[in-house]
């Protein structure tokens, strides 16, 4: 069993000597520090995408023509209400405004809540217009002219709302250049969950050039798209987290070496080399414990207080300097944090530990 | 490449690369003492090989935790892995999802139960002042690092062979009512589960360590078909649920681990007695009462839910 | 408890079998009886170090045998002739070998540690032990500041603090004044009315001729005569 003084005097020389330790500390906090950042964005943006999925229709019908999209008209909600199971079809218009002057899409999204002459904007949005001096309206270049709105309101970025616009659904016409019986997709509603997809393969019959994504197919994609990037992210950490790691070990082997007379003191008045083995693992246990807490705390600070400057570029290109990160953890999250950095630390001292716990101790009687 | 499915997956997968790292070093010194290990010579090798012990113990005791930690984080992983799979709902799905699936669980909880019975071994050899049983629990340790390196590759194998695009079967059909072995009914399944209880009670109780190896191994197979086909359907309030991942979920108060772990444990006890008095020829009983106490929690956890289940509504499913 | 050291054809050898092969113990045998204080006397290099480790499991013998309580300590696995040292024997170094940057307290209980005893009868024990070797007064001072002197008092201290039935001293003397030299034989013969068995490895004058000391071994090329 665990003995308390055991543990009581095992930090006690932790305390004696934490200038040793002071190194590994510092490493191994910013090898938690970097991969909970990094889990913590994911975590983050996969959050945000899935709340938004959420609010999706059960299927999203798009149309194609020479394997391009193309608008659906009103004769394609006709058909697909005439399906039975389906109890409304609604016709969304949805698109993307080419601001030459900065190069850069805007996605324009309906809210039928704004009048004609207003619009809401993203504060990613608001900062390139207002680089163009666009402060309080912007002015549309469209087919019949200039369309003029006010900005009305500011809403957050986020991955989803980055680059939206939101505006009423004739202007969102008007911009789009679309007919007034054009839709850019049609979001069909299921009142059966379990019809979902015999009712998607109706669709596909009765228009083969049609697209069909049901909300799950969607939810598979962004977790696919997900998972698979994290996980080849995870390996090149593991990478760069086997050579810290390479540097802990040597730097604690150094450590443990200074202190082989002690070790021998110790083994002389009595400690077995198990003991010796456990000390030095209480020792280490503590320091990674420490570690895992400040390196986590640092990580949420940096990501949701500070939004992860730097880290977010590679994550989501230049572009996304006003993307805010919905704070989001996941006791899992940690658990799993927590296997891949305090158990390979902990594996890395066994030997060391071992080592020196095995030395001659004879040298005590010189 | 399924095994980049999941950040879980890779980090398991490099957990499990350290821990062999870990064995295959301890396998070294244990190859190293089978070959030379001579207790009479008083030469500084064969001192030192004596060290190598430690070192060796170390390593497993470490390798042990970290693998009950990572058997509950598999689990987990794989309910996980059930919202990307399509078809499956739970657990059921993904590990049904290829041919390794269900051969790679079972070998998880063998590794656990044979890693245990090495501590006990161990545990017996250190208290003796001659290393009594040194080539024995080093002849196991060698049989456990070659089950660990074939439970590595089925690992690799199960990871990158799940399905992404064929959707797999779900609880609800892979249980189909008509499953038990040896066209048992359920009240049949349910005489022999508690008869086998009771024969696990009184041989315990007398420490008949050979009748009680036995009457669990049998416990252990009737335990998993009576709780996935009959307690498990009053831990879900539905007749047709019938599956042993779903009560490892939330919406069950994570109950499962319960049920499942206390079924193991009183398993392990119960049998690992038997086991080691064949290796170390010496009557070693001190287990039973553990095996009594967690069989006991088993038992009375499954059938609770049967009977709040008939004293809230008055009838059985 | 009382002790008793049995020591039959004792041999320690280095470098076996090789070149530069060196016998460092020759066929010692050796009988200490309870409550004995025994001083083995000799040049530096002569063994008396060698067999001083040997008889406190600090390191294994070559060959022969070390009954101590008719219990055989020269094939001990490590778990138990670790809980030999702690428990039976109390060692006092030349070089005290105190752990710097802790105080004279935690010293003394390092010892303790190992046993799971109540924090109560830990203070009690370390507090006794402080008083016998005459240290108490400087329980709190970090060990590093102690003069040499009173260094070795701590070192008493934590050997006495399990209250073990046998004491090692290795040149206890070497690195101390003539005032403190005599302070320490004072120790010596306060542990022959405890009843410790002792055995003093030294090559000090200052032990010669005790009427409290039980035999004198002499030893010379790792041989007794």
């Amino acid at each position: 069993m665990i003995n308390k003084n055991f543990v009581d005097f095992s930090i006690l020389l932790l305390l004696k000597d934490k200038k040793e330790y002071l190194f590994s500390f510092f490493i191994f906090t910013f090898i938690v520090f970097l991969a909970s950042s990094i889990l913590f964005i994911s975590d983050s943006i996969k959050h945000d995408l899935f709340i938004a999925l959420d609010k999706q229709h059960q299927i999203i019908v798009k149309n194609t023509k020479s394997g391009r999209y193309t608008p659906l008209s009103e004769e394609h909600i006709d058909s697909i209400l005439q399906i039975s199971g389906v109890d409304n079809v609604k016709g969304k218009v949805d698109g993307y405004y080419y601001f030459a002057q900065d190069r850069r899409y805007f996605h324009i999204v309906v809210d039928e809540s704004l009048d004609e002459h207003s619009m809401i904007i993203s504060s990613e949005i608001k900062s390139i217009l207002a680089k163009f001096k666009y402060t309080t309206q912007f002015n549309f270049l469209t087919q019949d002219g200039i369309t003029s709105l006010d900005i009305k309101k500011v809403i957050k970025s986020n991955i989803i709302s980055n680059d939206v616009i939101l505006v009423n659904e004739d202007i969102a016409r008007k911009i789009l250049n679309m007919d007034e019986d054009e839709y850019s997709y049609l979001d069909v509603l299921v009142p059966n969950n379990s019809e979902i997809d015999f009712i998607s393969l109706k669709i596909v019959d009765l228009y083969p050039d049609i697209k069909v994504k049901t909300k799950n197919d969607l939810k598979s994609d962004y977790e696919y798209v997900f998972y698979y990037k994290g996980g080849i992210f995870m390996i090149l950490y593991i990478v760069s987290m086997i050579s810290f790691f390479i540097l802990l070990k040597n730097q604690i082997s150094s450590v443990f070496g200074e202190k082989k007379r002690e070790i021998a003191i110790f083994r002389s008045i009595g400690f077995a080399i198990k003991d010796i083995i456990f000390l030095k693992f209480i020792q280490n246990s503590v320091v990674a414990l420490c570690s895992y807490f400040l390196g986590v705390f640092l990580a949420y600070i940096f990501v949701f207080i500070f939004g992860a400057p730097l880290l977010k570029n590679i994550f989501l290109g230049h572009d996304a300097s006003h993307i805010i990160f919905t704070p989001i953890v996941d006791v899992k999250t940690l658990f799993v944090m927590f296997i891949f950095t305090v158990i390979p630390f902990l594996a890395s001292i066994l030997l060391p530990a071992w080592k020196i716990a095995v030395e001659d101790m004879s040298e005590v009687i010189k | 490449m399924s095994l980049f499915l999941l950040n879980d997956i890779v980090v398991f997968i490099f957990i499990e690369v350290i821990l062999l790292l870990l064995l295959f070093i301890s396998e070294f010194s244990v190859l190293k003492v089978l070959k030379y290990w001579d207790f009479s010579a008083t030469t500084t090798f064969q001192y030192a090989l004596e060290k190598r012990n430690y070192l060796v113990n170390t390593i497993i005791y470490f390798t042990v935790s970290v693998k009950i930690v990572l058997f509950i984080f598999f689990v987990k992983s794989l309910d996980e892995l059930s919202l990307l799979v399509p078809g499956a709902m739970c657990a059921t799905g993904v590990i049904g999802a290829n041919s390794y699936g269900n051969i790679l669980l079972l070998f998880k909880i063998f590794m656990l139960f044979l890693l245990s019975i090495w501590i006990i071994i161990n545990k017996l050899d250190l208290e003796s002042k001659v290393f009594p049983y040194i080539k024995e629990k080093y002849y196991l340790f060698s049989f456990i690092f070659v089950l660990t390196c074939i439970e590595f590759c089925l690992e690799l194998f199960y990871f990158m062979n799940i399905p992404l695009s064929v959707p797999v079967f779900c609880c609800s059909t892979v249980f189909k009512l008509d499953n038990l072995p040896f066209e048992l009914n359920t009240s049949g399944l349910l005489i022999i589960y508690y008869l086998l209880f009771v024969v696990i009670l009184i041989s315990s109780y007398y420490k008949k360590s050979i009748i009680s190896f036995f009457a669990n191994i049998l416990f252990l197979f009737t335990s998993y078909y009576a709780v996935t086909y009959f307690f498990g359907t009053y831990i879900y309030e539905l007749p047709n649920h019938k599956c042993p991942f779903c009560m490892l979920q939330k919406e069950y108060f994570y109950v499962g681990y319960f049920i499942w772990f206390s079924l193991f444990l009183g398993v392990f006890f119960g049998i690992s007695p038997y086991i080691i008095e064949s290796i170390t020829l010496k009557k070693y009983t001190y287990l039973h009462k553990y095996c009594i106490l967690f069989t006991t929690i088993f038992v009375a956890l499954s059938t609770y839910f049967v009977v709040s289940y008939y004293l809230k509504n008055g009838v059985l499913l | 408890m009382r002790s008793k050291i049995l020591i039959r054809n004792l041999y320690k050898i280095y470098n076996e079998k090789k070149e530069n092969e060196f016998f460092a113990l020759k066929n010692i045998n050796l009988n200490i009886k309870c409550g004995e204080i025994v001083i083995i006397k000799g040049i530096s290099g002569s063994g008396k170090s060698t067999l001083l480790s040997l008889i406190g499991a600090l390191s294994k013998p070559s060959s022969g045998d070390i009954l101590v309580n008719e219990q055989n300590i020269a094939k001990l696995p490590d778990i138990f002739s670790s809980q030999y040292r702690n428990e039976e024997v109390g060692f006092i170094f030349q070089s005290f070998n105190l752990v710097d940057g802790l105080s004279v307290y935690d010293n003394v209980k390092a010892p303790l540690v190992l046993s799971n005893i109540n924090q109560d009868e830990l203070k009690k024990k370390i507090n006794l032990a402080l008083e016998v070797a005459n240290i108490a007064h400087k329980s709190q001072q970090m060990v590093s500041n102690l003069s040499g002197g009173e260094k070795q008092r701590c070192a008493i201290a934590r050997a006495l603090v399990n209250s073990p039935s046998l004491i090692l001293a290795d040149e206890p003397t070497a690195n101390l004044d003539k005032n403190n030299s005599l302070i320490f034989v004072d120790i010596l013969k306060k542990f022959k009315q405890l009843n410790k068995t002792v055995v003093v490895a030294t090559h000090d004058t200052i032990f010669d001729n005790l009427a409290f000391v039980d035999t004198y071994v002499n030893i010379e090329d790792g041989a007794i005569i």
